[in-house]
């Protein structure tokens, strides 16, 4: 079917206010118009994906009415099913409850309700706290296993976590071992890259890496960030680079809590 | 496009945007991820046109903007020209399944790729061709999957509606 004129007209227009679109968010970052835009549709998307994401268990249809004992056994199972759930989610909090003692943070505990749109490429999610329970940008994220991320935006009532194996992810980092500093980006589903500051610094595989004083953004320190898997040959290049496995694992994300002291610190 | 087709599309397309990253994105399946936000803009194109598949694609596309986590109207550039395409398919093979599952794994096949293209031509260092190799053939297969429920249920909930409007 041959489109008529109104039809390419309109998708000119259309094309157009895209691609003005695109060039005010992308070249104001933090450009006024589009952010505000972007913070009113998240303050009201909010409240609904804390709904669904809310959801744990799918709700079981409604059976036929002739098998009361089918539905009962279903209906068991299901809460058995969701108290298993409730006791992962309770282990979950016990063990970032257990980090955040030994490291002496005061933690938000908070779910994750959504995902990054685009798995793969875009590493975030959306989380149940917002401004309202004290979370602000650039605040520390982190599970009982250790560092998740950092909160890039928040609403009201979410907010949202770029996590720390996002490739515009950058996160200050130390050895724990020989207290080396250096900087961890994530590279997605494939291993952290570790850049370390002094190119003669030792580092042997099986070392433990912690969040550290250093970087674009100050995370809380002494986060575990995951153990050293491969280190470059080379010692005469001027830098030192390592591949990192995080400890966390960022597809299976539940509970997880925002670090409440100030970013700036 | 009716006043009752504008708000049943309006109220699919605002579904898909909330359902996508928290039902779907989740899931973290392997090999692909599927859009449900693109199938239900094709299904949108194949029931009511050209006209109807940009004006959803543009705003569907606009909403996920939004709500995610790059520069606003990439999605909404996107999606706006794939429902316009898709909704150029002519009327005779627009009822025949096999040719409406081939338009969905084009689209998506476009739409990642042009998803890839765009983040390309801003400079993103989040663009990865490794990623965006291993999951394009499962992606589109997802879509092709999402689409054999979607695709029939907007073309029923788009003809009731016609139905009972005369």
């Amino acid at each position: 079917m041959r489109p008529s004129r109104r039809q390419r007209f309109g998708l000119a227009l259309l094309v157009l206010v895209s691609v003005t679109l695109v060039t005010l968010d992308y070249q104001m970052d933090d450009g006024r118009i589009v952010s505000g835009v972007r913070s009113a549709v998240t303050s009201v998307a909010g409240p609904v994906q804390r709904g669904i994401g809310g959801i744990d268990q799918p709700f079981s249809g409604s059976s036929s009415e002739q098998d009361k004992l089918r539905r009962d056994n279903e209906r068991l199972r299901e809460q058995l099913r969701a108290a298993q759930l409730d006791r992962a989610a309770v282990e979950q909090l016990r063990r970032l409850d257990l980090l955040a003692g030994i490291s002496g943070y005061q933690v938000r505990p908070a779910r994750v309700v959504a995902s990054g749109a685009s798995a793969g490429l875009e590493w975030t999610v959306t989380i149940d706290v917002g401004s309202r329970d004290g979370v602000r940008a650039g605040m520390t994220v982190i599970n009982g296993d250790g560092l998740v991320g950092r909160v890039k935006r928040t609403s009201n009532s979410t907010c949202v976590v770029l996590l720390a194996i996002d490739r515009l992810s950058a996160v200050g980092a130390r050895l724990e071992a020989s207290g080396e500093l250096g900087l961890a980006r994530g590279d997605g589903q494939h291993p952290m890259r570790l850049r370390l500051l002094d190119p003669r610094a030792t580092i042997a595989v099986g070392d433990r890496l912690v969040t550290g004083p250093y970087g674009q953004t100050t995370f809380a320190a002494g986060v575990p960030i995951g153990r050293v898997t491969k280190v470059s040959a080379s010692t005469r290049a001027l830098v030192r680079n390592a591949e990192v496995d995080p400890y966390v694992n960022f597809t299976a994300l539940d509970i997880v809590g925002v670090v409440l002291a100030d970013p700036g610190k | 496009m009716s006043a009752p087709r504008a708000l049943l599309a309006a109220v699919l397309v605002v579904s898909a945007v909330l359902a996508q990253p928290t039902l779907i994105a989740p899931l973290h399946l392997p090999y692909g991820w599927p859009d449900l936000v693109l199938v239900v803009v094709v299904a949108i194109a194949l029931a009511g046109g050209a006209t109807a598949g940009m004006a959803a694609g543009f705003g569907g596309g606009l909403l996920a903007d939004l709500l995610s986590d790059h520069p606003a109207g990439v999605l909404a550039l996107l999606l706006c020209v794939v429902g316009f395409g898709c909704g150029l398919l002519p009327d005779g093979p627009r009822r025949r399944i096999p040719a409406r599952l081939a338009v969905v794994a084009g689209a998506a096949v476009a739409a990642v790729l042009g998803y890839a293209g765009l983040l390309a031509i801003l400079g993103s260092p989040r663009l990865d061709w490794r990623v965006i190799a291993a999951y394009l053939p499962g992606s589109a297969a997802y879509d092709v999957i999402l689409a054999l429920i979607v695709v029939p249920a907007v073309s029923a909930m788009y003809r009731r509606l016609d139905g009972g409007h005369g």
